[in-house]
Protein backbone atom coordinates (compact mmCIF):
# COMPACT_ATOMS: atom_id res chain seq x y z
CA UNK A 1 0.00 0.00 0.00
CA UNK A 2 1.92 3.46 -1.11
CA UNK A 3 0.26 6.19 -1.17
CA UNK A 4 0.42 8.05 -4.40
CA UNK A 5 -0.90 11.23 -3.70
CA UNK A 6 -1.87 13.77 -0.86
CA UNK A 7 -4.59 16.39 -1.54
CA UNK A 8 -6.01 19.35 1.01
CA UNK A 9 -9.62 20.20 0.07
CA UNK A 10 -10.94 23.70 1.39
CA UNK A 11 -14.73 24.15 3.19
CA UNK A 12 -15.66 25.39 0.37
CA UNK A 13 -14.38 22.72 -1.95
CA UNK A 14 -10.91 24.84 -3.18
CA UNK A 15 -8.18 23.04 -3.57
CA UNK A 16 -5.87 24.22 -1.20
CA UNK A 17 -2.72 21.18 -1.32
CA UNK A 18 -2.07 18.24 -4.15
CA UNK A 19 1.45 16.20 -4.66
CA UNK A 20 2.07 13.26 -6.04
CA UNK A 21 4.63 10.93 -5.18
CA UNK A 22 6.46 12.08 -8.93
CA UNK A 23 5.45 15.76 -9.52
CA UNK A 24 6.83 15.25 -13.46
CA UNK A 25 4.44 12.16 -13.82
CA UNK A 26 1.98 12.93 -16.22
CA UNK A 27 -0.43 10.59 -14.12
CA UNK A 28 -0.46 14.57 -12.37
CA UNK A 29 -3.49 15.44 -14.02
CA UNK A 30 -5.61 12.06 -13.82
CA UNK A 31 -4.82 12.49 -9.67
CA UNK A 32 -6.40 16.00 -10.38
CA UNK A 33 -9.58 13.85 -11.63
CA UNK A 34 -9.55 11.64 -9.10
CA UNK A 35 -9.27 13.66 -6.09
CA UNK A 36 -11.99 16.62 -8.33
CA UNK A 37 -14.22 13.48 -8.35
CA UNK A 38 -13.98 12.61 -4.46
CA UNK A 39 -15.31 15.77 -3.53
CA UNK A 40 -19.32 14.49 -4.16
CA UNK A 41 -18.89 11.18 -2.53
CA UNK A 42 -16.93 13.26 0.65
CA UNK A 43 -19.95 15.62 0.73
CA UNK A 44 -22.24 12.75 1.34
CA UNK A 45 -20.50 11.39 3.77
CA UNK A 46 -19.64 14.53 5.44
CA UNK A 47 -23.58 15.28 5.83
CA UNK A 48 -24.25 12.26 7.61
CA UNK A 49 -21.39 13.11 10.08
CA UNK A 50 -23.48 15.10 11.91
CA UNK A 51 -26.03 12.62 12.58
CA UNK A 52 -23.94 9.88 14.02
CA UNK A 53 -25.17 6.07 13.87
CA UNK A 54 -25.58 4.20 17.05
CA UNK A 55 -21.91 3.05 18.37
CA UNK A 56 -20.35 5.85 15.72
CA UNK A 57 -17.85 7.56 17.71
CA UNK A 58 -19.05 11.37 16.71
CA UNK A 59 -15.39 12.82 16.76
CA UNK A 60 -14.63 10.52 13.94
CA UNK A 61 -12.58 12.50 11.01
CA UNK A 62 -11.80 9.58 9.02
CA UNK A 63 -14.12 8.81 6.39
CA UNK A 64 -13.06 5.44 4.86
CA UNK A 65 -12.50 4.80 1.49
CA UNK A 66 -14.32 6.30 -1.32
CA UNK A 67 -14.33 4.62 -4.04
CA UNK A 68 -11.47 2.67 -5.80
CA UNK A 69 -10.33 2.79 -9.11
CA UNK A 70 -8.90 0.53 -11.69
CA UNK A 71 -5.07 1.76 -10.42
CA UNK A 72 -5.71 3.25 -7.17
CA UNK A 73 -8.44 4.14 -4.09
CA UNK A 74 -9.27 7.06 -2.67
CA UNK A 75 -9.73 7.45 0.85
CA UNK A 76 -11.07 10.44 2.51
CA UNK A 77 -10.89 12.28 6.11
CA UNK A 78 -12.76 15.54 7.27
CA UNK A 79 -12.21 17.88 9.94
CA UNK A 80 -14.63 19.37 12.12
CA UNK A 81 -14.19 22.77 10.28
CA UNK A 82 -14.84 20.74 6.83
CA UNK A 83 -11.16 21.01 5.32
CA UNK A 84 -11.07 17.21 3.45
CA UNK A 85 -7.74 15.64 3.27
CA UNK A 86 -7.57 12.75 0.41
CA UNK A 87 -5.17 10.17 -0.01
CA UNK A 88 -4.73 8.09 -2.92
CA UNK A 89 -3.23 5.00 -2.90
CA UNK A 90 -1.88 2.70 -5.25
CA UNK A 91 -4.57 -0.40 -5.91
CA UNK A 92 -2.69 -3.58 -4.90
CA UNK A 93 -4.16 -6.91 -3.83
CA UNK A 94 -3.14 -6.55 -0.39
CA UNK A 95 -5.77 -4.87 1.97
CA UNK A 96 -4.70 -1.81 3.02
CA UNK A 97 -6.09 -1.28 7.09
CA UNK A 98 -8.54 1.26 8.51
CA UNK A 99 -5.91 1.69 10.98
CA UNK A 100 -2.99 2.45 8.90
CA UNK A 101 -5.02 4.76 6.78
CA UNK A 102 -6.33 6.69 10.42
CA UNK A 103 -2.83 6.88 11.16
CA UNK A 104 -1.25 8.37 8.05
CA UNK A 105 -4.71 11.11 7.70
CA UNK A 106 -3.60 12.01 11.70
CA UNK A 107 -0.01 12.86 10.99
CA UNK A 108 -1.92 14.35 7.71
CA UNK A 109 -3.91 16.55 10.42
CA UNK A 110 -1.32 17.22 12.55
CA UNK A 111 0.63 19.05 10.34
CA UNK A 112 -1.79 20.86 8.60
CA UNK A 113 -2.60 22.28 12.02
CA UNK A 114 1.15 23.41 12.40
CA UNK A 115 1.00 25.21 9.09
CA UNK A 116 -2.13 27.02 10.12
CA UNK A 117 -0.43 27.98 12.91
CA UNK A 118 2.29 29.83 11.13
CA UNK A 119 0.85 33.66 11.32
CA UNK A 120 1.53 34.67 7.55
CA UNK A 121 -0.46 31.51 6.00
CA UNK A 122 -4.04 33.23 5.52
CA UNK A 123 -6.57 29.97 5.99
CA UNK A 124 -7.41 29.70 2.57
CA UNK A 125 -4.66 30.32 0.56
CA UNK A 126 -2.75 27.64 -1.51
CA UNK A 127 -0.55 25.76 1.06
CA UNK A 128 3.44 26.35 0.13
CA UNK A 129 4.70 25.46 3.47
CA UNK A 130 8.52 23.98 3.35
CA UNK A 131 7.61 22.18 6.80
CA UNK A 132 4.21 20.75 5.22
CA UNK A 133 5.80 19.45 1.98
CA UNK A 134 8.17 17.70 4.26
CA UNK A 135 5.53 16.39 6.15
CA UNK A 136 3.67 14.80 3.24
CA UNK A 137 6.93 13.35 1.74
CA UNK A 138 7.24 11.35 4.89
CA UNK A 139 3.66 10.47 4.72
CA UNK A 140 4.78 9.07 1.20
CA UNK A 141 7.65 7.22 2.83
CA UNK A 142 5.40 6.19 5.79
CA UNK A 143 3.19 4.20 3.74
CA UNK A 144 5.63 2.55 1.81
CA UNK A 145 6.65 1.23 5.28
CA UNK A 146 3.35 -0.23 5.54
CA UNK A 147 3.74 -2.24 2.43
CA UNK A 148 6.52 -4.00 3.62
CA UNK A 149 4.87 -5.38 6.66
CA UNK A 150 2.40 -6.86 4.58
CA UNK B 1 4.45 52.57 66.64
CA UNK B 2 3.13 54.77 63.97
CA UNK B 3 3.69 55.41 60.25
CA UNK B 4 3.63 59.03 59.48
CA UNK B 5 3.90 59.34 55.54
CA UNK B 6 5.64 58.15 52.36
CA UNK B 7 6.82 59.47 49.23
CA UNK B 8 7.84 57.75 45.97
CA UNK B 9 9.98 59.20 43.62
CA UNK B 10 11.22 58.03 40.40
CA UNK B 11 14.40 58.13 38.53
CA UNK B 12 13.72 62.02 37.13
CA UNK B 13 13.69 63.47 40.56
CA UNK B 14 9.34 63.26 40.20
CA UNK B 15 7.46 62.16 42.85
CA UNK B 16 5.12 59.97 41.66
CA UNK B 17 3.04 59.54 45.46
CA UNK B 18 2.59 61.00 48.57
CA UNK B 19 0.63 60.23 51.28
CA UNK B 20 0.56 60.61 54.49
CA UNK B 21 -0.94 58.85 57.74
CA UNK B 22 -0.20 60.87 60.57
CA UNK B 23 1.42 64.00 60.08
CA UNK B 24 1.05 66.70 63.14
CA UNK B 25 3.08 69.31 61.70
CA UNK B 26 3.75 70.79 57.96
CA UNK B 27 6.91 71.78 56.51
CA UNK B 28 5.60 75.32 56.07
CA UNK B 29 6.34 75.16 52.20
CA UNK B 30 4.67 73.92 49.51
CA UNK B 31 4.36 70.59 48.85
CA UNK B 32 6.11 70.62 45.63
CA UNK B 33 9.27 72.10 47.32
CA UNK B 34 9.35 69.78 50.28
CA UNK B 35 9.07 66.95 47.59
CA UNK B 36 11.98 68.72 45.90
CA UNK B 37 13.88 68.97 49.28
CA UNK B 38 13.49 65.44 50.02
CA UNK B 39 14.98 63.93 47.03
CA UNK B 40 17.65 66.55 47.19
CA UNK B 41 18.58 65.62 50.73
CA UNK B 42 18.35 61.99 49.27
CA UNK B 43 20.95 62.35 46.50
CA UNK B 44 23.18 64.65 48.78
CA UNK B 45 23.25 61.77 51.18
CA UNK B 46 23.69 59.26 48.97
CA UNK B 47 26.87 61.35 47.38
CA UNK B 48 28.35 61.62 50.69
CA UNK B 49 27.65 58.37 51.91
CA UNK B 50 29.45 56.55 48.75
CA UNK B 51 32.37 59.53 48.73
CA UNK B 52 33.14 58.58 52.22
CA UNK B 53 32.46 54.66 52.18
CA UNK B 54 35.02 52.83 53.46
CA UNK B 55 34.17 49.75 51.76
CA UNK B 56 32.50 50.16 48.14
CA UNK B 57 29.79 52.50 46.82
CA UNK B 58 26.99 49.75 46.77
CA UNK B 59 23.85 49.35 48.91
CA UNK B 60 24.53 52.80 50.95
CA UNK B 61 22.00 54.54 52.21
CA UNK B 62 18.52 52.76 54.25
CA UNK B 63 17.53 55.98 56.40
CA UNK B 64 18.60 57.95 59.48
CA UNK B 65 17.14 58.40 63.22
CA UNK B 66 16.66 62.26 64.06
CA UNK B 67 15.73 62.52 67.87
CA UNK B 68 11.37 62.23 67.02
CA UNK B 69 10.84 60.26 64.16
CA UNK B 70 12.86 57.90 61.85
CA UNK B 71 13.38 58.00 57.54
CA UNK B 72 13.28 54.31 56.46
CA UNK B 73 14.90 54.50 52.62
CA UNK B 74 14.75 51.78 49.74
CA UNK B 75 15.91 52.10 45.89
CA UNK B 76 15.14 49.96 43.23
CA UNK B 77 18.05 49.08 40.99
CA UNK B 78 15.76 50.63 38.22
CA UNK B 79 15.59 54.02 40.39
CA UNK B 80 12.30 54.14 42.45
CA UNK B 81 13.22 55.39 45.64
CA UNK B 82 10.60 54.57 48.55
CA UNK B 83 10.91 57.14 51.64
CA UNK B 84 8.91 55.92 54.36
CA UNK B 85 9.07 58.25 58.04
CA UNK B 86 8.02 56.36 61.25
CA UNK B 87 8.30 56.58 64.33
CA UNK B 88 11.58 56.13 66.36
CA UNK B 89 10.19 52.70 67.85
CA UNK B 90 10.18 51.13 64.42
CA UNK B 91 12.57 48.62 63.78
CA UNK B 92 13.86 47.85 59.84
CA UNK B 93 11.25 48.72 57.81
CA UNK B 94 13.55 47.42 54.32
CA UNK B 95 10.77 44.36 53.64
CA UNK B 96 7.86 46.44 54.21
CA UNK B 97 9.16 48.79 51.52
CA UNK B 98 10.43 46.17 49.45
CA UNK B 99 6.48 44.59 49.51
CA UNK B 100 5.36 48.11 48.79
CA UNK B 101 7.54 48.26 45.49
CA UNK B 102 7.20 44.57 44.60
CA UNK B 103 3.47 43.73 45.46
CA UNK B 104 2.02 47.15 45.26
CA UNK B 105 3.71 49.36 43.43
CA UNK B 106 4.76 47.21 40.40
CA UNK B 107 0.93 45.07 40.39
CA UNK B 108 -0.79 48.11 40.20
CA UNK B 109 1.22 50.99 38.59
CA UNK B 110 3.36 49.38 36.66
CA UNK B 111 1.73 46.69 35.08
CA UNK B 112 -1.16 48.93 34.78
CA UNK B 113 -1.26 49.69 30.79
CA UNK B 114 -2.96 53.28 30.95
CA UNK B 115 -0.47 53.96 33.88
CA UNK B 116 2.65 55.64 31.81
CA UNK B 117 6.11 55.36 32.91
CA UNK B 118 7.21 59.21 35.23
CA UNK B 119 3.30 59.98 35.88
CA UNK B 120 2.05 61.23 38.78
CA UNK B 121 0.15 58.00 40.46
CA UNK B 122 -3.49 58.86 40.57
CA UNK B 123 -4.48 55.16 40.87
CA UNK B 124 -7.14 54.65 43.09
CA UNK B 125 -6.24 50.82 43.56
CA UNK B 126 -3.22 51.57 44.30
CA UNK B 127 -3.92 53.94 47.12
CA UNK B 128 -6.47 51.73 48.05
CA UNK B 129 -4.03 48.76 48.50
CA UNK B 130 -1.21 50.64 49.88
CA UNK B 131 -3.52 51.95 52.77
CA UNK B 132 -5.26 48.39 53.44
CA UNK B 133 -1.49 47.09 53.70
CA UNK B 134 -0.25 50.05 56.02
CA UNK B 135 -3.63 49.50 58.46
CA UNK B 136 -2.34 46.13 58.35
CA UNK B 137 1.01 46.00 59.64
CA UNK B 138 1.21 44.48 62.85
CA UNK B 139 2.97 47.44 64.39
CA UNK B 140 0.89 50.48 63.52
CA UNK C 1 -9.92 40.26 42.93
CA UNK C 2 -6.92 40.34 45.04
CA UNK C 3 -3.99 38.68 43.40
CA UNK C 4 -1.49 39.69 46.16
CA UNK C 5 0.16 35.94 45.97
CA UNK C 6 1.12 37.30 42.58
CA UNK C 7 5.31 36.40 42.61
CA UNK C 8 4.54 32.44 43.88
CA UNK C 9 1.59 32.94 41.17
CA UNK C 10 2.07 29.45 38.76
CA UNK C 11 -0.50 29.81 36.71
CA UNK C 12 0.60 30.25 32.78
CA UNK C 13 -0.64 30.61 29.45
CA UNK C 14 -0.12 27.99 26.47
CA UNK C 15 3.40 29.11 25.24
CA UNK C 16 0.92 28.23 21.63
CA UNK C 17 -1.47 30.55 22.07
CA UNK C 18 1.93 32.80 23.32
CA UNK C 19 3.48 32.34 19.53
CA UNK C 20 0.43 32.59 18.18
CA UNK C 21 -0.77 35.70 19.65
CA UNK C 22 2.60 37.44 18.74
CA UNK C 23 2.30 35.52 15.07
CA UNK C 24 -0.92 37.71 14.86
CA UNK C 25 0.90 41.33 16.22
CA UNK C 26 3.69 40.49 13.42
CA UNK C 27 1.76 39.06 10.83
CA UNK C 28 -0.52 42.67 11.14
CA UNK C 29 2.33 44.71 11.25
CA UNK C 30 3.40 43.24 8.14
CA UNK C 31 0.11 44.18 6.51
CA UNK C 32 0.22 47.36 8.19
CA UNK C 33 3.49 48.53 6.87
CA UNK C 34 5.50 48.76 3.55
CA UNK C 35 9.06 48.16 4.42
CA UNK C 36 10.52 45.24 6.75
CA UNK C 37 12.28 47.68 8.28
CA UNK C 38 9.84 49.83 9.48
CA UNK C 39 8.03 46.34 10.95
CA UNK C 40 11.83 45.78 12.16
CA UNK C 41 11.20 49.19 13.70
CA UNK C 42 7.90 49.18 14.97
CA UNK C 43 8.78 45.64 16.58
CA UNK C 44 11.94 47.64 18.28
CA UNK C 45 9.77 50.23 19.70
CA UNK C 46 7.09 47.46 21.36
CA UNK C 47 9.67 45.67 22.68
CA UNK C 48 11.54 48.82 24.05
CA UNK C 49 8.23 49.69 26.21
CA UNK C 50 7.29 46.34 26.96
CA UNK C 51 10.92 46.04 28.77
CA UNK C 52 11.13 48.97 30.40
CA UNK C 53 8.05 47.70 32.93
CA UNK C 54 9.12 44.39 32.25
CA UNK C 55 12.25 45.01 34.34
CA UNK C 56 9.89 46.04 37.35
CA UNK C 57 8.52 42.76 37.12
CA UNK C 58 11.78 41.07 37.30
CA UNK C 59 12.49 43.25 40.27
CA UNK C 60 9.88 42.42 41.88
CA UNK C 61 9.54 38.85 41.29
CA UNK C 62 13.61 38.03 42.24
CA UNK C 63 15.36 39.58 44.54
CA UNK C 64 18.24 40.42 42.32
CA UNK C 65 19.93 43.60 43.44
CA UNK C 66 22.28 45.82 41.53
CA UNK C 67 24.85 44.21 39.15
CA UNK C 68 28.51 44.85 39.68
CA UNK C 69 29.47 44.75 35.83
CA UNK C 70 28.47 43.97 32.08
CA UNK C 71 29.39 40.52 32.22
CA UNK C 72 27.08 39.85 35.35
CA UNK C 73 24.56 42.18 34.03
CA UNK C 74 24.45 39.41 31.07
CA UNK C 75 24.37 36.81 33.06
CA UNK C 76 21.88 37.56 34.90
CA UNK C 77 19.67 38.73 31.53
CA UNK C 78 20.04 34.94 30.66
CA UNK C 79 19.60 32.59 33.53
CA UNK C 80 16.94 34.54 35.15
CA UNK C 81 15.47 37.34 32.70
CA UNK C 82 15.28 34.85 29.71
CA UNK C 83 14.01 32.04 31.93
CA UNK C 84 11.41 33.56 33.87
CA UNK C 85 9.40 35.37 30.64
CA UNK C 86 10.52 33.58 27.61
CA UNK C 87 11.45 29.61 29.53
CA UNK C 88 14.83 29.59 28.02
CA UNK C 89 18.25 30.57 28.69
CA UNK C 90 20.17 31.74 26.07
CA UNK C 91 24.12 30.84 25.93
CA UNK C 92 26.16 33.88 26.34
CA UNK C 93 29.15 33.86 23.95
CA UNK C 94 31.69 36.06 21.49
CA UNK C 95 32.64 38.28 24.53
CA UNK C 96 34.54 41.26 22.17
CA UNK C 97 38.36 41.55 23.53
CA UNK C 98 36.96 45.44 25.72
CA UNK C 99 34.29 43.38 27.21
CA UNK C 100 31.52 45.84 26.46
CA UNK C 101 29.90 43.46 23.54
CA UNK C 102 28.44 39.97 23.55
CA UNK C 103 26.24 37.59 22.14
CA UNK C 104 23.18 35.79 22.91
CA UNK C 105 23.11 32.26 21.22
CA UNK C 106 19.14 31.02 21.36
CA UNK C 107 19.32 27.44 20.05
CA UNK C 108 15.37 27.61 20.89
CA UNK C 109 12.99 30.51 20.24
CA UNK C 110 9.68 30.12 21.62
CA UNK C 111 8.51 32.77 19.28
CA UNK C 112 9.20 31.79 16.28
CA UNK C 113 7.08 27.90 16.64
CA UNK C 114 5.24 27.67 13.71
CA UNK C 115 6.76 30.41 11.63
CA UNK C 116 7.95 30.10 8.02
CA UNK C 117 8.90 33.76 6.50
CA UNK C 118 7.23 34.49 3.08
CA UNK C 119 9.57 34.60 0.63
CA UNK C 120 8.64 38.16 0.08
CA UNK C 121 9.73 39.26 3.53
CA UNK C 122 13.06 38.04 3.61
CA UNK C 123 14.48 41.36 5.34
CA UNK C 124 11.72 40.67 8.75
CA UNK C 125 13.32 40.32 11.68
CA UNK C 126 10.70 38.50 12.86
CA UNK C 127 11.84 38.23 16.57
CA UNK C 128 13.13 41.84 17.04
CA UNK C 129 10.50 42.86 19.65
CA UNK C 130 13.46 40.66 21.88
CA UNK C 131 16.26 43.72 20.64
CA UNK C 132 13.86 45.95 22.29
CA UNK C 133 12.40 44.40 25.53
CA UNK C 134 16.48 44.30 26.55
CA UNK C 135 17.83 47.78 25.53
CA UNK C 136 14.37 49.27 27.05
CA UNK C 137 14.99 47.08 30.22
CA UNK C 138 18.96 47.76 30.43
CA UNK C 139 18.00 51.25 30.01
CA UNK C 140 16.28 51.54 33.74
CA UNK C 141 19.35 49.96 35.20
CA UNK C 142 21.42 52.83 34.00
CA UNK C 143 23.05 50.68 30.99
CA UNK C 144 22.63 52.31 27.64
CA UNK C 145 22.94 49.32 25.41
CA UNK C 146 22.75 48.65 21.46
CA UNK C 147 21.19 45.46 20.63
CA UNK C 148 20.96 43.56 17.09
CA UNK C 149 20.17 40.27 15.45
CA UNK C 150 22.92 38.72 13.99
CA UNK C 151 21.63 36.03 12.39
CA UNK C 152 17.91 34.17 12.77
CA UNK C 153 16.99 30.51 12.25
CA UNK C 154 13.89 31.84 10.46
CA UNK C 155 16.51 33.21 7.80
CA UNK C 156 17.49 29.62 7.59
CA UNK C 157 20.75 30.37 10.44
CA UNK C 158 21.82 27.27 12.39
CA UNK C 159 21.28 28.97 15.64
CA UNK C 160 19.75 32.70 16.58
CA UNK C 161 22.23 35.56 17.70
CA UNK C 162 21.49 38.84 19.17
CA UNK C 163 24.65 40.59 19.78
CA UNK C 164 24.71 43.12 22.91
CA UNK C 165 26.79 46.23 22.99
CA UNK C 166 27.31 48.71 26.33
CA UNK C 167 27.54 52.11 24.55
CA UNK C 168 27.48 54.24 28.45
CA UNK C 169 26.39 54.17 31.75
CA UNK C 170 23.30 56.46 32.75
CA UNK C 171 23.53 58.44 35.56
CA UNK C 172 20.27 58.96 38.15
CA UNK C 173 19.15 62.52 37.39
CA UNK C 174 20.56 65.34 39.46
CA UNK C 175 17.95 67.71 41.17
CA UNK C 176 17.84 71.42 40.09
CA UNK C 177 20.78 73.32 42.20
CA UNK C 178 22.78 70.00 42.93
CA UNK C 179 25.96 69.18 41.01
Amino acid sequence: MAAVCVAVISKQNFPLYLRSVNPQNEADLQFQYLVHASIDVVEEKVSTLGTPKAGQDPREHYLGLLYPSEQYKVYGYATNTRVKFILVVENTTSQSRDTEMKMLFKNLHVAYADMLCNPFYTPGQKITSRTFNNAVSSIFQMSKGFTSKE
Amino acid sequence: MTIYNLYIFDRNCSCLYYKEWTRQKEAGIPREEEFKLMYGMIFSLKSLISRLSIISAKEGLVGYTASNYKLHYFETPTGFKFVMNTDTSVGNVQDVLRHIYARIFVEYVVRNPVARPGEHVDSELFAAKLDDYIQDLSFK
Amino acid sequence: MSRQGRPQDTRKVSGELFSLTYGALVAQLVRDYEKDEEVNQQLDKMGYNIGVRLIEDFFARSQQGRCHDFAQAADVLTKVGFKMFLGVVPTVANWSAKGDEFSLILDQNPLVDFVELPETHQGLLYSNIICGVIRGALEMVQLEVKVWFVQDQLRGSDSTEIRVKFLKKLEDAVPAGED
